[in-house]
Order: C-alpha cells, then sequence, then structure tokens
C-alpha cells in the first residue's frame, strides 16, 4: 500500500467515514505491518487529543454569550451557602442585637426608643422582596405588583436583613427560586419568633402571579 | 491596574466570599463554562449546556480554594463543565439504553462509561493544569502549521465537517484533504512529542 492509499484509508476510518470494506482493507493491512500498525495508533491518537481538547481550548477564551440574570439567584444561594454572611454566623439569642451583647447601653436605649416607636405603626402591611435584577427569560420583569410593596435588592446581604428584621411590615413575601417556594414571613411579636411559612412555587410567570394576588387577599382578610 | 495583578486581586477576594467580586466572576466565566458545556462531543442542547453552566459555577464556589491563580480557576471552571456534559451525555444515553429494561441505571451507566470513545475518556480525566500547559502545546502546533492547513484540522476536528464537506469548501480532491489532514497531525503530534512527561500522562487516560 503506497504512503498517500494508507493516509487516506486510514484518516478516512478515523473520521468514521469508510464502508466496511475500507475498514477491512486497513484492519488486514495494519495486521501485516507493525510499522504502519503504529503510525496508526499516533495519528489516532493525536486526534483523540485534539477532539478532546481544542473546543476546550476555544471555551477558555470564550467571551460570549452573557450570563443570563435569571440564573443570577441560584448562583448567589450557592455563594450564600459557602460563605455564609455574618448575620448568620452571629452567636447569641435571636432577640439580643450584637449591639446590646457588646454593651453599648446609650445606644442600647434609643435603639429600644426607635423600636416601640416603630410599633406603633409597623404591624400593618405586606411587602414583596425581590432582586433587581430577576428576569424572565426574555428579559421582561416576571411580575406585575402595582398595588403591592416591592422591594428590589441588588445584594444578598440587603435581603438578608430585610428577611431577618424584627422590624417592618407584618408579612414578608418572596419566591425562594432555589427551592420552588414561596415564602411568608410573618413578623412576630416582642417575645415571640417570626413565623415562617412557605408554599409550593409555580412554574409561569402567570401563576406566580395569580397565586401572589389571593395570598395576599388571604393575608389581608387575617385568614 | 495590571491585568495580573488585577485577576490576582479579584482572586483573593473571591476566596473572602466578596458578593460584589463573585458576581463579576460568574460573568466572566459564563461564556467558558457554557462553550465547554457544549462540547461536540456531549452534543448537549443550547437549554442543557446553560443548566450545565450554571451548575458547575454554584460548584465553582466550593472549590475556590483550590484555585491558586485566575488563570487556574478558569482551567478549573472548563474542565468541571466538561465532564459535567459528557455526564450528562451519559446518563441521558445510559436512559435510552435503559427504556423498557429490568437492569439498574447505574449498571447502564457504568457499562456505557466502558463503550465510550477515547476523546470522552480524556475529557473526564484531563486536569485544568493539564488543559492549560496542553493548551499551549497545542497553540504552537497549529501556529507552526499553513494557515490553510489550520483550518482545515480547526473544520475537521472542532466544526465536524465530512471529507465531502471539506473537499466541497476548499475546492480539493478528497484524496488531498486526507493527505493534508494526516500532515497537519503530525506536525501537531511532533510538537506534542517535545513534553514526553505530559504526553505519556494524556495517552494513559486514552487508554
Amino acid at each position: 500500500m503506497t504512503d498517500d492509499l494508507f493516509t487516506i484509508l486510514a484518516l478516512k476510518v478515523l473520521a468514521g467515514e469508510a464502508s466496511a470494506e475500507e475498514q477491512k482493507r486497513l484492519e488486514d493491512y495494519l495486521s501485516t505491518d507493525s510499522d504502519r500498525a503504529g503510525e496508526f495508533k499516533e495519528l489516532e491518537d493525536t486526534l483523540s487529543i485534539l477532539q478532546a481538547t481544542a473546543p476546550l481550548d476555544a471555551a477558555l477564551a470564550a467571551a460570549e454569550p452573557a450570563l443570563p440574570q435569571y440564573r443570577m439567584q441560584e448562583l448567589r444561594t450557592a455563594l450564600r451557602r459557602e460563605f455564609p454572611s455574618r448575620e448568620s454566623k452571629r452567636k447569641g439569642p435571636w432577640w439580643k442585637p450584637t449591639w446590646l451583647q457588646s454593651g453599648h447601653y446609650a445606644a442600647a436605649a434609643l435603639a429600644i426608643l426607635a423600636f416601640a416607636l416603630t410599633l406603633l405603626n409597623h404591624r400593618a402591611g405586606i411587602e414583596f422582596g425581590t432582586y433587581q435584577d430577576s428576569l424572565m427569560r426574555d428579559g421582561t420583569p416576571d411580575l406585575e405588583l402595582r398595588d403591592l410593596s416591592v422591594h428590589a435588592f441588588r445584594t444578598d446581604d440587603v435581603f438578608q436583613r430585610w428577611k431577618d428584621s424584627r422590624f417592618g411590615p407584618q408579612y414578608r413575601i418572596w419566591f425562594d427560586e432555589a427551592r420552588d417556594l414561596v415564602v411568608v414571613v410573618e413578623a412576630g411579636g416582642l417575645l415571640s419568633p417570626n413565623l415562617t411559612r412557605t408554599y409550593p412555587l409555580a412554574e409561569q410567570a402567570a401563576q406566580r402571579e395569580q397565586f401572589l394576588r389571593e395570598l395576599i387577599k388571604k393575608l389581608e382578610a387575617g385568614k | 491596574m495590571p491585568v495580573v495583578s488585577r485577576e490576582s486581586d479579584l482572586l483573593r477576594k473571591l476566596q473572602q466570599g466578596n458578593e460584589s467580586a463573585w458576581e463579576e466572576a460568574f460573568s466572566l466565566l459564563y461564556p467558558c463554562v457554557f462553550h465547554a458545556a457544549r462540547h461536540p462531543l456531549a452534543g448537549l442542547t443550547p437549554t442543557e449546556a446553560e443548566d450545565v453552566a450554571i451548575e458547575t459555577l454554584t460548584g465553582l464556589v466550593a472549590k475556590i480554594h483550590t484555585a491558586q491563580t485566575w488563570e487556574n480557576l478558569r482551567g478549573l471552571a472548563v474542565t468541571m463543565a466538561a465532564r459535567r456534559a459528557i455526564s450528562e451525555k451519559r446518563k441521558s444515553t445510559a436512559r435510552k439504553r435503559g427504556s423498557g429494561q429490568v437492569q439498574s441505571l447505574e449498571s447502564l451507566q457504568e457499562e456505557s462509561e466502558n463503550t465510550f470513545e477515547a476523546p470522552e475518556q480524556l475529557l473526564q480525566r484531563i486536569s485544568p493544569l493539564e488543559l492549560q500547559e496542553l493548551s499551549l502545546i497545542l497553540k504552537e502546533g497549529i501556529s507552526s502549521l499553513d494557515p490553510e492547513q489550520a483550518r482545515l484540522i480547526q473544520d475537521f476536528v472542532v466544526n465536524g465537517l465530512t471529507y465531502h464537506e471539506l473537499s466541497e469548501k476548499y475546492d480539493t480532491p478528497s484524496g488531498t484533504i486526507g493527505v493534508q489532514l494526516s500532515r497537519g497531525l503530525k506536525k501537531i503530534r511532533q510538537r506534542l512529542e517535545q513534553n514526553p512527561f505530559l504526553l505519556k500522562e494524556i495517552l494513559s487516560y486514552l487508554r
């Protein structure tokens, strides 16, 4: 077999484009010529290395597509799991803020006054928390909530403070996309903790909006 | 700020769990992991590749302390994405083969691992450092080829064009295409052989 014929046949087999007859012809030839068999093996290995790594090499330099913003929340959840926020690491009982534990009594007195004033007017109301970049795949906001107080957050720590706060509205609601849940936190009293309830999160925006409206009606009716 | 110093600053902030640094890193790495997830050998759809890319970035957070440099982190992300993509392909192949059978999905997956081709075995085992090193060598190897030969290799290996398609595109008889491809592969092989230790390691992954 000539050099060129061997090369053409070998590449055809490696490309998976050889007929059964051509494949058999090459196999028979290689079984009689160990040098050619070695050459074929080298071509095959080099091709395998290129097939596996050339696309990865291109991937290392890729600059597109952009990260879909609606997936950002999953990444933030992973980040929060790996690097818990300072609030969740805080030692001491839940009702005793850090500054009170550290003995800043003047500050404590001021804060208690603020707390008492806040208690007078914070109990009514429902707030919905979301991320500023929580968008649907087509880039539109996922809900129309004109008649609801919406808090949009840019970062996790602000969201954490909002959801863990013991001040504010009676109900705080948000969608936990990572666990597919609607979470409702009812503010606790002076000596009682916040109460958390969860509901399954619908997949479609329209169903989510419908659920939210019904939920708000129930909460307002005190059910 | 120089690029290297900016990248090492970013890596340090990532290791400290700085949120805005992570958001920047996610944005920078997403295109890389998405492309790795769309590796031709895995054959995932864009939607499947998006899911694999997000899972990869999620998994990367826990591995941040293993990265010494930004380049290292990018290599890690790309290899992780390619592995996940191949695993997805294996799972889907096992599911298809398993429909209507009593055999367990795990044993079908195990069986399919043995039947997968050499390049896929390599993808499953190559380390981020090996990928970085191999990538440099392949760049040198490909840049030593004639431009048309390099394009031919690119079309054959990465874009998956058939002999017939190559022959039409380059207006060349298919026999000549075979000879050109073979010469190109041999030159790349020669460049790989200049790093015998790495080549031996990589070849062991193909067996």
